[in-house]
């Protein structure tokens, strides 16, 4: 079964993951099909908000807790993807953009998004290999 | 802006994206490759006029390299990020002509093997980079 | 069209320019012996005048343009040939104010410049493919 339908079935400990953050687990689902450009404005406005009953880091939500950590990689990686494509498409209107930038921009907008998805990918195997352990 | 609310994971002061690109080495690359394509259109320019009386000679502002030089020397990422190479007359050039005309044939030649052969180590260096992230976030090419 | 080659726009206006000077070079060397053209007069020499037309917001090099091709007004030069058609009752022909030696000068100086914006461009192109193999094995 390939990983992208298994995240797809969202199991009850992945759920909990996103769970009162729904905005961040269609984030995840995107990520895992590729589709992140079209997470509407909405969406990542709902990203920086943390949601009500949402797993908080031993010391509470302004620190290190594990939703944070992906909301701000989601955003991140969501920020220089539409950086890279305004820096394409001004250069792709005749506007005084210098190739490499628009280059380099893109090339970084790919490494970052590649960045996001192995983080799901290996969320997605640790949370398999704990489902596997014997209770 | 990216990066952006105290919601968000931090490390040092970079979000972990902002922080996968601010590599010293990384950074001065970019920003010489903006300071030799910079300098191809004002090469383009010297060549253009080297029969034009009266024309002086241009090049990327010397204060560029100061400025980059000193946010490597110190470790300022943030300088590194935003120092901005632009155009100046040479100061430096003298005339060896009647009318003016500070642009020399063969050294304005020169200069332009010599900005191709920083611009191909320059991408180069971006590309090499560019790769060894993809490496350490993959685990392959 | 998109502005993918650096400094192309300088190269382009330096390369029409020096062919517009070839042209009005090749015309005074071909009609150094008009003693009497279309107007009844000597050819007068013809000759450009270069200018630079700098980049306003400075992020490109400079471009050339010739703003006119004009008369050199110089007086034709009187030579002495008594059994020329043309000739005067003292025997002297105005001849077209053209030095061969001037105009080789600056036929050199012109394809000199010529070529080296060639060069330019050859170089612009390459740094152009460079940069777009960026990122890629």
């Amino acid at each position: 079964m390939d990983p992208i339908s298994l995240i797809r079935q969202t199991p009850p400990g992945m759920q909990a993951l996103g769970a009162g953050n729904p905005a961040l687990q269609r984030a995840m689902d995107a990520a895992g099909q590729g589709t992140l450009e079209r997470i509407p404005e909405s969406v990542m406005q709902q990203l920086s908000r943390p949601a009500a009953g949402h797993i908080q880091g031993a010391g509470g939500p302004g620190t290190a807790s594990f939703e944070n950590m992906l909301g701000g990689l989601v955003k991140d990686v969501a920020a220089k993807q539409a950086q890279s494509s305004a820096t394409v498409n001004a250069l792709l209107a005749g506007k005084d953009v210098p190739l490499h930038q628009a280059m380099i921009a893109s090339e970084e907008a790919s490494v970052s998004f590649q960045l996001m998805v192995e983080v799901r990918n290996k969320l997605l195997e640790s949370y398999q290999e704990l489902m596997r352990m014997q209770v | 802006m990216p990066g952006g609310t105290g919601a968000a994971k931090r490390f040092g002061g970079l979000s972990m994206v902002e922080g996968l690109f601010s590599g010293t080495n990384y950074l001065a690359a970019k920003r010489l490759l903006d300071a030799t394509a910079l300098r191809q259109e004002a090469i383009a320019g010297n060549l253009a006029n080297v029969e034009t009386p009266g024309y002086r000679r241009m090049d990327v502002s010397p204060s560029f390299e100061a400025e980059l030089r000193q946010a490597i020397g110190s470790g300022d990422v943030s300088a590194m990020k935003t120092a901005q190479p632009k155009l100046a007359v040479d100061a430096t050039a003298r005339s060896s002509r009647q009318d003016g005309n500070t642009v020399i044939l063969e050294s304005e030649l020169l200069k332009l093997n010599q900005n191709s052969v920083e611009h191909a180590m320059e991408t180069q260096m971006i590309t090499g980079n560019l790769m060894r992230m993809r490496l350490a976030i993959t685990g392959r090419g | 069209m998109l502005n993918l080659i650096p400094g192309i726009e300088s190269t382009s206006s330096a390369l029409n320019a020096e062919r517009i000077r070839m042209d009005v070079v090749s015309q005074n060397i071909s009609n150094a012996q008009v003693t009497k053209g279309p107007d009844g007069q000597p050819y007068q020499r013809q000759q450009v005048v270069f200018q630079t037309v700098l980049d306003s917001q400075l992020q490109g090099g400079a471009t050339v343009q010739i703003p006119t091709i004009s008369t050199d007004h110089r007086p034709p030069i009187l030579v002495y040939r008594p059994g020329h058609p043309d000739a005067d009752p003292r025997g002297m022909v105005a001849m077209p104010n053209i030095n061969i030696h001037e105009e080789m000068v600056d036929l050199i100086a012109s394809s000199r410049s010529f070529e080296a914006n060639l060069a330019v461009v050859k170089s612009a192109r390459s740094l152009a493919m460079q940069t777009l193999s960026i990122g890629k094995r």
